[in-house]
């Protein structure tokens, strides 16, 4: 059997240093949240962390593997986890949704480089699943004063609805332009800040880690489609095309989740195929779905279609390739 | 046809009920697991009525299946599950307890017509001494039966913290256990398991030769 196995790259020799980038993203967000909330968001995030690493270390003890997570796989993994909660949703919920994510659906599948499915959005779509008022209960980030306790909250804590709970309500939102740019909206930990998430998702694309024919395609459905089918009347579209696209996960599953490497296609083509339906997908369990925010479950269903899209892609150029050389008299 | 005279009784009870396990191996029968199986109760009801259907059908086809058409069989096989599945209703609800009759609804009746035994009682029994058709359908029972309880004593206790309706002494609760993805997740993992022995056995030549002479 062959032993070596991915995320296989073409642009890197190991899957450390993509995983290594994509840290380097996701700790300039948690920063971000740091600035705005305190210690809480790391504490939260540090625990989410602990527990896919430990929950791979008894994986690989379990299965007389040499430990796997030096790759740094867990690390992203648990990280992702992290920065998608609530900063004020109780310390075992990260630890309960990336201990899934790494027990049920990465490490039963073969661990790094064999998911089926992306861990982070598999433990998201659990913690979305089970508890949806744990999960989407955010801190008023405007009438904060002071950092968030790392205990239990005191009483009367001002929690407030975030832009996606807004719009899936169909009321008029009360966050500013600046707001929405500047990060001040009430959400999860690393989903807020839409520069930084800009910022990364260059940073990602000038590394060659992350694929602007996933992101790119993506975006560009999701506000097509908010601007076809708005969701609150008020506002105006080019006000509503900002929320829905600053709001949620939305930004961030575009720029991290869709473009793991494990789980995505790798044809060009099929790269953007996958950028759509994923959009459409998202817009769909926006508009129709139960929860505020269904980006973790468009992501799955994708990474269930990706290889099949890829291979379809594949076969496709080819029949064109081969087509266009019979046109010219070549032989193939 | 040789091969097929040499397998022993305990070995076809051994066959369907463990390595060849029709809802770990061939993923049939699966919604009255994941719908269904929320409580230990329900679980052995669906358990005994499945029993209850699936060993006379087998009989019958082990006797008269031979001269009848494939085409005949499916029918005349139908019928004689819904009829003996009204019988167990019948008594489910005068005997035991209406209220587990209603609970199981739609899946009791759903066990006449479930793929695990137009698969069993239509494709195995036919062409098989009774004697035989009689331990595969024990085991196939057994085997769903030991998944199900399995599947469902899990999720009772994670739901209510009880078995059986008794309580067990713990506080926590996750009552999201009974939404179907639970029960696949579960099933994944023991389905995984199954893998795992129906592998080693390979590895073993006697335990090869019995899994390849299906």
């Amino acid at each position: 059997m062959n032993e070596t196995h991915g995320p296989w790259l073409r642009a890197a020799k190991n899957s450390a240093r993509y995983m290594m980038d994509v840290e380097v993203a996701l700790l300039a967000l948690l920063g971000f949240s740091f600035a705005c909330y305190g210690w809480r968001p790391v504490v939260l995030t540090a625990l989410s962390v602990l527990a896919a690493v430990f929950c791979e270390l008894l994986g690989n003890a379990m299965r007389h593997q040499r430990p796997s997570v030096f790759d740094g796989a867990a690390l992203v993994t648990g990280t992702t986890v992290g920065l998608l909660m609530s900063p004020i949703t109780a310390y075992w919920v990260p630890v309960l949704a990336s201990a899934f994510a790494v027990v049920v659906v990465k490490l039963p599948f073969g661990g790094t480089g064999r998911n089926l499915f992306n861990p982070a959005a598999a433990g998201m779509a659990l913690a979305t699943q089970c508890f949806p008022t744990r999960v989407f209960t955010y801190p008023d980030i405007a009438a904060m004063n002071g950092e968030l306790p790392l205990g239990a909250l005191p009483e009367g804590f001002v929690t407030r609805l975030s832009p996606a709970a807004e719009l899936a309500a169909g009321a008029k939102a009360n966050f500013s332009f600046s707001d929405l740019l500047w990060g001040k909206i009430s959400g999860p930990i690393g989903a807020t800040a839409v520069l930084v998430l800009v910022a990364a998702a260059l940073f990602l694309f000038l590394r060659r880690t992350a694929s602007p024919a996933i992101t790119v395609p993506f975006l560009v459905v999701c506000v097509l489609i908010s601007v076809l089918f708005p969701r609150s009347e008020e506002g105006g579209f080019k006000y509503n095309m900002a929320l829905e696209i600053c709001s949620g996960y939305l930004l961030f599953a575009g720029i991290f989740m869709l473009n793991d490497p494990v789980t995505s296609p790798r044809h060009t083509a099929a790269r953007i195929v996958y950028g759509v339906l994923a959009g459409i997908l998202t817009m769909l369990l926006r508009h129709f779905g139960r929860f505020e925010e269904g980006t973790c479950f468009a992501v799955l269903l994708m990474n269930a279609f990706a290889a099949p899209i890829d291979r379809g892609c594949w076969y496709f150029s080819r029949f064109l390739r081969e087509r266009r050389a019979v046109k010219r008299g070549e032989r193939i | 046809m040789k091969e097929k005279k040499k397998l022993g009784l305990g070995r076809i009870f051994m066959r369907t009920f463990a390595y060849d396990n029709i809802v770990l191996t061939q993923a049939l029968g699966l919604c009255s697991i994941i719908a269904a199986g929320v409580s230990l109760k329900r679980g052995l009801a669906l358990t005994v009525c499945t029993a209850a259907v699936m060993i006379p059908c087998s009989l019958l086809m082990a006797t008269v299946g031979k001269r009848l058409s494939a085409v005949v069989r499916a029918p005349l096989y139908a019928v004689l599950a819904t009829a003996l599945m009204v019988g167990c209703a019948f008594l489910l609800t005068t005997y035991v307890s209406p209220e587990l009759y209603a609970s199981l609804y739609l899946f009791l009746p759903l066990v006449s017509v479930n793929t695990l035994f137009t698969y069993h009682a239509g494709g195995f029994s036919a062409g098989r001494t009774p004697l035989q058709a009689l331990f595969d359908a024990l085991g196939t029972s057994c085997g769903f039966g030991v998944v199900i309880c399995v599947v469902s004593a899990l999720r009772e206790m994670a739901i209510a913290g009880k078995v059986f309706g008794i309580p067990l002494p713990y506080e926590a609760r996750f009552p999201e256990a009974a939404y179907p993805f639970a029960a696949f997740i579960l099933l994944g993992f023991m389905a995984a398991f199954m893998q795992h022995i129906r592998n080693r056995r390979l590895h073993n030549e006697n335990g090869k030769e019995e899994l390849l002479n299906e």
